[in-house]
């Protein structure tokens, strides 16, 4: 059997995030439709308690460095952009962590997306900025067990037919978790990328808006999704853990005891570890215990990268790992 | 090379930053007391889009004067401190780029350079300011004409004496553009500064601030020049600049806008970096008050400070095209 050149490659955008901690602000309450609102005051100068700037994350990276330190063989498609955040991100992230960029290509036109992460009384409030991307399919992209697709900006679903022509082509198994980007496009457009996938992540609302359905079981969430296509539905409830079913196996992982930080990077590390355990030939139920571990390490940092671990110490944990996923 | 050519024209001392300015597409302003009392709100724990980012580093009062300086033609220096990261390096790649000589120029190893993002919404900026505070000792400077004061976080004031003792013994004049926390910190603190100042600069909001009281410009002049300074710049946005040396208040109106105001940072830091160079090349207040016009004008129609400011042929091309517009004695 032809061998695959990559164990994982990740596709999806990558940006630099800009952690503040806000003090002079204050939550303004609001009818419960809107949601309460972060206030500071306007057009002044307000003082901030700390900064901390963390180039080459999002969704994609998040998995591909998780992937590299766990020991799989990983590449990236992402598109960079024409400025110093972008020489950062391929040379002090991807290179490092032993991420091959797998298309060289940069926008010249733009920047590299960048968000500020506004942290406030423990939640984040995070002002993104999505560069403008001309997404096209590479032609030239090697082969691999596992391709991650993850959040895109406006214009990603461009690239599904090409998706769709890869899988075909090289027989390649798709995980897929949806960004805010592709969550926001219609479920005709979703269900095409979700025919295409094996393992699927989405958090609760998420799959609550996927479906339709309101007020029904998890269990219930888990099959509506399972019927859109992938035989692998993850489903992440913050602090209940996570709800998975694959074929007809349900189960409950609860999140492991951690102190929270920062919560940023905490889905992308359970679904790096969730994967790479897969990967390894492990079952279903242990795979969710790698991807719980992941997580609970993630949040005990700022940023979404600090905290993934290598498979020997993923090991060490796991087999010293007490709580085990349950029958829904 | 003449002994006059190895002498700084200026050097800039006070903190560096880098900006970060973000075009935000959603928010909502709150206001209260006649739309004094304003508030800035966001979707609490959701996202929010920008339509644009730029990153500069470089930046903050002394930097702007210093790169602004150079432009001018002047040979400028800079005192300041960065952290030992990126944003610290990429600043340092500015200086160099843009002529400012960096030898004076310190590395805090432990604290990251100053950073400040700017939320730009309704056409106001609301910045986060990340400022650390720094161990200030005044270096070890070459004989410069001028000396250039300017924003500097807690501690700054512990400078006074060694800059009094650099003054003296190099005949070096100051200019003082007070940064906020200076401002902030009282007319106690400032006096050593004033009275050795030979040209004083701020707004007048600030002017009010540091007296405590509510005066017109004309007698903030008065008042501020009896505390030591031998020229005094007051300017008042709109209404243009005023000016005292002598006993004498002049006016200077503002240049009619090239376009729709694009970003205000760095307005007053292109005011004050031209009119001290004028006065640094020999020029009288009243023409330094119009070059310092002829550069804001500039400066505001990009986002951030440095890319519009100009050099001294453009200044003197846009003085030509505003000859008409003269200074006005008021008292």
């Amino acid at each position: 059997m032809l061998q695959e050149e990559y164990d994982l490659i990740s596709v999806g955008d990558t940006t630099t995030d800009v952690f503040i901690q806000l003090k002079e602000a204050s939550i303004l309450r609001r009818p419960k439709k809107r949601g309460d609102a972060l206030c500071m005051r306007f057009a002044d100068k307000i003082a901030i308690g700390g900064v901390r700037g963390i180039d080459g994350v999002g969704n994609a990276a998040n998995v591909a460095v998780g992937s590299s330190r766990l020991g799989l063989k990983t590449g990236i498609w992402t598109i960079l952009g024409n400025d110093d955040n972008a020489e950062r991100i391929a040379t002090n992230v991807f290179e490092k962590e032993g991420v091959e960029q797998l298309v060289a290509f940069r926008d010249k036109k733009h920047r590299t997306n960048f968000s500020v992460v506004l942290n406030f009384n423990a939640e984040r409030t995070i002002i993104v900025y999505h560069a403008p991307r001309v997404y096209k399919w590479p032609q030239e992209l090697p082969t691999a067990k596992w391709l991650y697709f993850t959040s895109m900006g406006e214009g990603w679903e461009k690239v599904i037919s090409g998706l769709k022509k890869y899988h075909k082509e090289t027989g390649v198994k798709i995980a897929f978790n949806p960004g805010t980007h592709q969550l926001r496009s219609s479920l005709e457009i979703l269900k095409k990328v979700l025919t295409e996938t094996s393992v699927l992540f989405v958090n609760k609302e998420e799959a609550v808006k996927i479906s339709g359905i309101k007020g029904g079981s998890i269990k219930m969430l888990l099959k509506e999704m399972q019927k859109t296509g992938p035989e692998t539905v993850v489903i992440t409830d913050g602090d209940k853990g996570a709800f998975a079913v694959s074929a007809e196996e349900f189960l409950h992982m609860p999140i492991l005891p951690a102190p929270i930080v920062e919560r940023t990077g905490c889905g992308d590390s359970f679904a790096a570890g969730f994967l790479v355990a897969l990967n390894n030939g492990l079952t279903f139920s242990d795979a969710l215990i790698w991807g719980a571990i992941n997580s609970s390490l993630v949040i005990q940092f700022i940023g979404a990268r600090e905290g993934l671990i290598t498979k020997e110490k993923m090991e060490e944990l796991f087999a010293r790992v007490t709580i085990k996923p349950e029958k829904i | 090379m003449k002994k006059e050519d190895k002498i700084f024209d200026v050097i800039s001392l006070g903190d560096t930053t880098t900006d970060v300015f973000m075009e935000i597409e959603d928010a909502e302003v709150f206001c209260e007391n006649r739309k004094k009392d304003c508030l800035i709100c966001f979707n609490y724990a959701g996202k929010v889009a920008a339509s644009g980012v730029t990153e500069i580093d470089a930046v903050g009062n002394a930097a702007n004067n210093a790169v602004g300086s150079a432009r001018l033609g002047l040979k400028a220096g800079i005192w300041t401190i960065l952290g030992d990261d990126m944003n610290g390096r990429q600043a340092l790649d500015v200086f160099r780029a843009e002529k400012v000589a960096t030898d004076f120029i310190e590395t805090d190893k432990v604290k990251d350079t100053n950073y400040s993002v700017v939320l730009n919404f309704n056409a106001e900026r609301t910045i986060l300011v990340y400022h650390n505070d720094r161990q200030y000792v005044f270096p070890e400077l070459p004989a410069s004409k001028w000396l250039y004061l300017t924003s500097m976080g807690q501690g700054w004031e512990t400078i006074s004496e060694d800059l009094i003792v650099y003054l003296k013994k190099t005949g070096a004049k100051m200019a003082f553009n007070p940064g906020t926390h200076q401002i902030n910190s009282g007319l106690k603190k400032l006096m050593p500064f004033l009275r050795c100042a030979d040209f004083f600069i701020l707004n007048v909001e600030e002017a009010q601030k540091i007296l405590r009281v509510k005066d017109d410009v004309k007698i903030l002049l008065q008042k501020i020049m009896k505390l030591g300074p031998k020229k005094v710049v007051i300017t008042d946005g709109k209404n243009g600049s005023y000016a005292i040396e002598n006993g004498q208040i002049w006016q200077v109106p503002i240049f009619p806008d090239l376009g729709p105001v694009v970003e205000r940072t760095g307005c007053g830091d292109s005011y004050a970096t031209a009119t001290v160079a004028a006065l640094c090349l020999g020029e009288s207040i009243q023409e330094a008050l119009k070059w310092g016009a002829a550069n804001a004008r500039m400066v505001v129609q990009f986002i951030g400070v440095q890319k519009g400011l100009q050099t001294k042929a453009q200044i003197k091309k846009t003085l030509r095209e505003f000859s008409r517009i003269e200074p006005k004695k008021i008292g």
